[in-house]
């Protein structure tokens, strides 16, 4: 197979799993009982005005129309309009899902970043303290649910010691400053970082263990390969063949790192809540409570999108870096 | 020899620490290489060829150490060299090697071309270009299109991949190269091959090389010297055609007799039967003693040197109490393989 058929071949790919995703969702949401209107009937609202909210909104539609008008405004872009907050999903979205980004990027990459390392020096000094003992703060750290670690570091960091906010994007009073400013001028300053020390710190936490644990396990493996042997008969130093290690143990790892990324978008809903942290889970939440069709279907949809599209990244950064993958098959 | 020996191993014993206590891989194990010279060390799987392989280029296992005896490089003790001594002084500028199972030898993930670059910086002053443009040359010494440099080592057959083993081991023109099986993984076309280059080294350049192997027959076709090894120890040592026609160690007769000899098609294949033994601490009895059916008491009670074979003038050595009486007994029991000499490397 030629790398351009492969990476168009999986570029497809890529796009139908997008589809079934969106269709599952489509099919999934339609399939549970009760939705919107259901809770403003609830709420006491007059029976024919709901009926008329049903009509207004195409609810009594047949759902092959439905299915048609979603998926094809989904292509262009548009995903409707929150039935809570009557804005555009996306425009709702948006800032969440970059409030999300900001603190689960730099959280895992660090975890990644430091897992690695561990790994790797863990797994050269095989049955050495480190390697044999040092893997265990990590792993009780990652066995903790993350809002118990979130909790305990609000408790030690925000309340006893003080040194942090307990939770919050930024002050009141940065707000005001910059109210005028781009909306990014936010994310730039002292008070934002400083808001986002404890949140970050629970990332890592919670995702330190996985990165850790597969790349010392990967370094073992890799020691017993031949080229191991015959780097060190070459005479090359300790660098180089410490250079060779790395970068075959750090295959697998960089195959996990986008799918924890986005999984940690899915996942951390939890941290996003006890830090009062305005993020994509938090949006989740609200929208279920909510029934909010739109906004939790679209906030689904990008989860899975995440993943779809991080596993394709993956595999054409792979074909780069392993040059056997893309002649598989040949 | 008046010229100084490339390698002189003098009571060299070689032992790995185990569960079990120490384990005894070689023990006192002596030859000597000279310059240019083909050495074939012959042994069944287990008696310690490997060992010494390791040995040599300083890569023995974490739990192996040299007990015991001096190995001489060019005249220098370096039996107590370290990592870096031996990366600095001695890998691939002076020794180098083609390791057993050359399938896995060179790093996946990147072009066999960087990996030769990554070795010509380490050891020397060469330019990316250089040692290129030499790697390229010796890609064609050993059939290979020079174009092909840059390929993967997946994008390799398993034979092409040894013959890049084997132009790397000649790439910064050692003084000494080890073949550990060099042609195990081979199929016997690739295997005639690959000989065909390591003779054709043999002709243009003044390296020496110790093959080993566990195929006699190899080593009867392409070296000068061999040396026949049974658990640990060397059973006899010599030149090929004395090995040859006048082998007297029991081991090594009945090990020839173990290969079919185009000279005796019709011949029935001797077996030795047993198992080479685990030798745990000092090795003071003969290791083959319990597959020997010339053996008396006097072989387990001490281990034999090695000493010249009387009536020879090369440096034929046995080791073994035996050897006079058993050599007569086997005669007496195969009519048909006379004395008669035959030429040794008429085999093609």
């Amino acid at each position: 197979m030629s790398k351009v058929r492969y990476y168009v071949l999986r570029t497809l790919q890529t796009v139908f799993m997008l589809w079934l995703a969106a269709t599952l969702l489509f099919i999934l949401f339609r399939s549970m009982p009760g939705d919107f209107t259901d809770r403003m009937l609830f709420a006491g609202a007059d029976p024919a005005a709901v009926e008329a909210f049903r009509e207004d909104w195409g609810l009594n539609d047949p759902l092959y129309v439905q299915y048609y008008r979603y998926i094809t405004n989904l292509a262009v872009g548009n995903a409707g309009v929150s039935l809570e907050y009557r804005v555009p999903v996306i425009q709702y979205i948006r800032m969440r899902l970059f409030n999300s980004f900001i603190l689960i990027a730099p959280g895992i990459t660090f975890a990644y970043l430091l897992g690695s390392l561990y790994g790797l020096l863990a797994g050269m000094k095989r049955g050495s303290i480190i390697e044999k003992y040092g893997i265990i703060p990590i792993i009780f750290l990652g066995a903790f649910p993350s809002f118990v670690t979130a909790i305990f570091l609000i408790v030690i960091f925000a309340s006893w010691l003080g040194w942090f906010p307990t939770g919050g994007l930024i002050t009141a009073d940065t707000r005001r400053l910059f109210a005028d400013a781009p909306w990014w001028r936010r994310y730039l300053t002292g008070d934002f970082l400083w808001h986002a020390a404890l949140p970050f710190t629970a990332v890592v936490c919670r995702y330190l263990f996985l990165p850790s644990l597969i790349m010392r396990t990967s370094v073992f493996e890799v020691q017993g390969q031949g080229f191991i042997f015959y780097n060190r008969i070459t005479g090359l130093p300790a660098v180089n063949r410490l250079r060779h290690i790395a970068k075959h143990a750090s295959l697998p790892v960089i195959t996990l790192y986008p799918v924890s990324m986005t999984r940690a978008i899915g996942g951390l809903v939890l941290i996003e809540i006890v830090f009062n942290w305005p993020g994509i889970g938090a949006a989740l939440v609200d929208g279920v409570l909510a029934r909010d069709y739109p906004v939790v279907q679209f906030v689904f949809f990008l989860i899975a999108a995440f993943i779809i599209i991080a596993n394709y990244a993956v595999d054409i950064i792979y074909g780069i870096i392993d040059p056997r993958i893309a002649v598989e098959g040949e | 020899m008046s010229e100084q020996p490339i390698l002189e191993l003098d009571d060299v014993t070689i032992q790995y620490r185990t569960a079990g206590g120490m384990l005894t891989a070689v023990s006192d194990a002596s030859f000597t290489i000279g310059k240019g010279e083909y050495f074939g060390l012959v042994g069944e799987s287990g008696c310690g060829k490997s060992t010494i392989a390791k040995t040599l280029i300083g890569a023995l296992d974490d739990n192996g150490q040299i007990s015991s005896g001096e190995i001489r490089y060019k005249g220098e003790p370096i039996q107590d060299y370290t990592e870096k001594q031996f990366n600095q002084e001695l890998r691939w500028k002076e020794i180098s090697m083609i390791p057993q199972g050359s399938m896995n030898n060179l790093d996946p993930i990147e072009k066999i071309s960087n990996q030769a670059i990554e070795i010509a910086q380490v050891h020397t002053d060469m330019t990316r270009a250089e040692a290129l443009e030499r790697f390229e040359e010796l890609f064609e010494v050993v059939g290979i299109q020079k174009s092909r440099i840059h390929d993967y080592p997946h994008q390799f057959s398993g034979g092409m991949e040894q013959r890049a083993i084997i132009a790397l081991a000649l790439f910064l023109n050692p003084s000494l190269i080890i073949a550990d099986e060099p042609t195990t993984a081979l199929d016997v076309i690739m295997q005639d091959q690959v000989f065909k280059y390591l003779d054709e080294i043999r002709e243009e350049g003044g390296a020496s090389m110790v093959l080993i192997t566990h195929d006699i027959s190899l080593v009867f076709e392409s070296c000068d010297d061999i040396a026949i090894m049974h658990s640990g120890q060397i059973a006899e040592t010599g030149d090929i055609e004395t090995i040859y026609d006048d082998s007297r160690h029991p081991y090594a007769f009945m090990l020839k007799g173990a290969f079919p000899d185009h000279r005796y098609p019709d011949r029935e294949l001797e077996i030795i039967d047993g198992y080479p033994p685990e030798n745990m601490g000092e090795v003071n009895y003969c290791t083959f003693v319990d597959r020997c059916p010339y053996a008396v008491d006097e072989c387990r009670e001490m281990a034999p040197e090695l000493e010249q074979w009387e009536g020879t003038e090369s440096d034929h050595l046995v080791a073994c109490f035996r050897s006079e009486d058993a050599y007569e007994e086997h005669q007496r029991s195969m009519p048909e393989s006379d004395s008669e000499s035959t030429e040794v490397h008429g085999d093609d």
